[in-house]
């Protein structure tokens, strides 16, 4: 190895954390790499769920240092965990039942909605869809149960597309404290992607502040401590919520959002990767949660 | 430290990543605020036009791991050509969080970055002035260009990227298969750590339209070990390079066939072939 003490102790670390479970917890992954993929060419049969990691950013100036990082991050957990292989993608083509390449013309074979079974997004402002691939993606969650898990930036994304603001839950409305430190509450502990958080913990990260929510169609599972933050006049709303990770249904597909993960190194912090790992694994149906949305707790 | 409270996991994280921080030959830059003097390598894999190799998004999160848990290099990872170009990237108006911020928030292009890993596969769309801002990346920057396995199937009709990459994929004829790879030069850094005969198993390609002149052959396939009268089999001078580096120009450049399957990419021999060859073409290494 090219570091052989950092790689292996990070391996181990990683492997304690990957094992480390709350009973109630459902199914774990094997601890350790789970043998790489799931399919060799040709097997026919894939033996795992796969998960299309896809952060479109050409559309957006502010394309973050943290994407790709983050984009590895997941490509690991699900490759070392055995629960899933990733697809990497920062382009848009294989958003589609029938992707095309470039030309228009049908692709040779590969990914595609088709053949995933969640979608983790990591895009930013306009992503250029045709109408086609649109209508594919909506249904892939709501009429397929397919997965759709969402970070930080997500919430710019199709800012002109109605029907995307309903798949994730909220619109975003700035970050009033730029990267600033935060308490924040855990209004969930008994969902897969937040049960490993304490009721109440400290993060330094650019919360998003989110808008166009109701409390009637998302399930909120953390929130920031808007009391304990100083004044700031770009805060919107006057009561305060601030809801900074949320699970909901779009039709039979189950959706997480976090505002988490701006800077690379957060996406090295065991609590955030491990939110976004159980949550990846709950739109999956691997595990189950109550996405049931409710009163602020 | 961003959550604080710690427990057995996390601490032992800390205490991993402190012996990380204290055995790297450079400081992890994200945590230690030198991210300006790291290397940047673009992992680049356009793989819109051809077959996905299952292993490209394994490779691409290895390459960028390697260089993240090492401090060599930062990567950016991109499985579309947007970023291949010198030229300003015109945007919509109202597309930036950060309009005006500047610094890290904008948009990278070839000038950030010291070099490329390519992934791709067959024909990429990229216009003329990129074609050419790439070319002269390598050429007269003097940037690197380190490739992998499909890479030699790329742009088939764009006769100078042949000149950059060295040689040209002509098929696989026996598909996945064992085979030994023999270590020409042992001095050269990507293939120093190597057992002089390395058993493998991958898709091994054939290459063709390369010169011994012109590239300088680190490892190839023992002849002796493949089936010469596989139905593709076009070479009739058993040779079968594996690997090997060159310059174009200013520039360096190495290509390997190695790398076909996710699992390979778990291989530390291969991890390390690719991860020092991204070193020697950033001139960490000579």
């Amino acid at each position: 190895m090219v570091k052989p003490r950092a790689v292996v102790c990070a391996s181990i670390a990683f492997v304690f954390l990957a094992s480390w479970s709350i009973p109630s917890a459902g199914p774990q992954p094997p601890a350790g790499r789970g043998g790489g993929r799931g399919t060799g060419r040709g097997s026919g049969v894939r033996q795992r769920k796969a998960v299309l990691a896809w952060a479109d950013t050409r559309n957006g100036i502010a394309q973050h240092d943290s994407v790709s990082h983050a984009l590895a991050v997941i490509e690991r957990l699900g490759y070392e965990s055995g629960a899933y292989d990733t697809y990497i993608r920062t382009d848009s083509n294989i958003i589609s039942r029938h992707p095309a390449t470039t030309d228009g013309k049908p692709a040779s074979g590969g990914p595609s909605l088709a053949s995933v079974d969640a979608i983790f997004f990591l895009g930013h402002r306009e992503v250029p869809l045709d109408a086609q691939q649109k209508s594919d993606l909506l249904s892939f969650v709501r009429e397929d149960g397919k997965g759709f898990v969402a970070a930080h930036t997500a919430t710019t994304a199709f800012e002109s597309w109605p029907a995307f603001g309903e798949l994730i839950g909220a619109r975003y409305d700035g970050h009033p404290w730029n990267t600033a430190y935060g308490t924040v509450i855990n209004e969930d502990p008994a969902f897969p992607a937040t049960k490993h958080l304490p009721a109440a913990f400290t993060l330094t990260d650019e919360f998003y502040q989110p808008k166009e929510f109701s409390r009637d169609a998302i399930r909120v599972l953390l929130r920031l401590d808007v009391s304990k933050m100083p004044p700031n006049t770009d805060l919107h709303r006057s009561d305060g919520d601030f809801p900074l990770a949320w699970a909901k249904t779009y039709g039979k597909g189950r959706v997480f959002y976090s505002s988490f993960g701006h800077a690379a190194s957060t996406w090295d912090n065991p609590d955030v990767y491990r939110m976004y790992f159980e949550a990846l694994k709950w739109s999956l149906g691997l595990v189950d949660g109550d996405a049931t949305p409710r009163p602020r707790q | 430290m961003i959550i604080a409270r710690a427990r057995p996991p996390f601490a032992c994280l800390l205490a991993c990543v402190a012996i990380s921080a204290a055995s790297a030959s450079a400081p992890r830059g994200a945590q230690t605020g030198t991210a300006a003097a790291r290397k940047h390598v673009l992992a680049w894999a356009d793989v819109r036009n051809g077959y996905q190799h299952d292993s490209i998004s394994h490779a691409l999160a290895t390459i960028e791991r390697l260089g993240r848990d090492s401090g060599a290099y930062d990567t950016v990872i991109r499985t579309d050509s947007q970023l291949i170009t010198k030229r300003p990237i015109a945007f919509p108006p109202g597309t930036g969080i950060a309009a005006g911020a500047g610094g890290d928030f904008n948009v990278h292009d070839l000038t950030y970055f010291d070099a490329i890993f390519f992934f791709g596969v067959r024909e990429i769309d990229l216009s003329a002035g990129q074609r050419a801002d790439l070319l002269s990346f390598v050429h007269e920057d003097g940037k690197g260009f380190v490739a992998a396995h499909s890479a030699s199937t790329a742009f088939f009709s764009w006769s100078e990227f042949g000149d950059l990459l060295g040689g040209r994929f002509d098929e696989h004829p026996w598909n996945i298969a064992d085979a030994t790879v023999v270590v020409d030069d042992p001095s050269f850094p990507a293939v120093r750590h190597l057992p002089r005969r390395w058993a493998v198993r991958d898709e091994l390609y054939q290459l063709k339209d390369f010169s011994r002149g012109k590239v300088h052959v680190v490892a190839h396939l023992d002849a002796d070990g493949l089936d010469l009268a596989a139905p593709q089999v076009h070479r009739t001078d058993r040779d079968f390079p594996a690997a090997w580096s060159k310059m174009y120009g200013e520039g360096r450049v190495f290509y390997s066939i190695l790398g076909h399957e996710a699992d390979d990419w778990d291989n530390p021999l291969l991890q390390k072939m690719y991860f020092e060859a991204i070193r020697w073409s950033l001139r960490q290494v000579n």
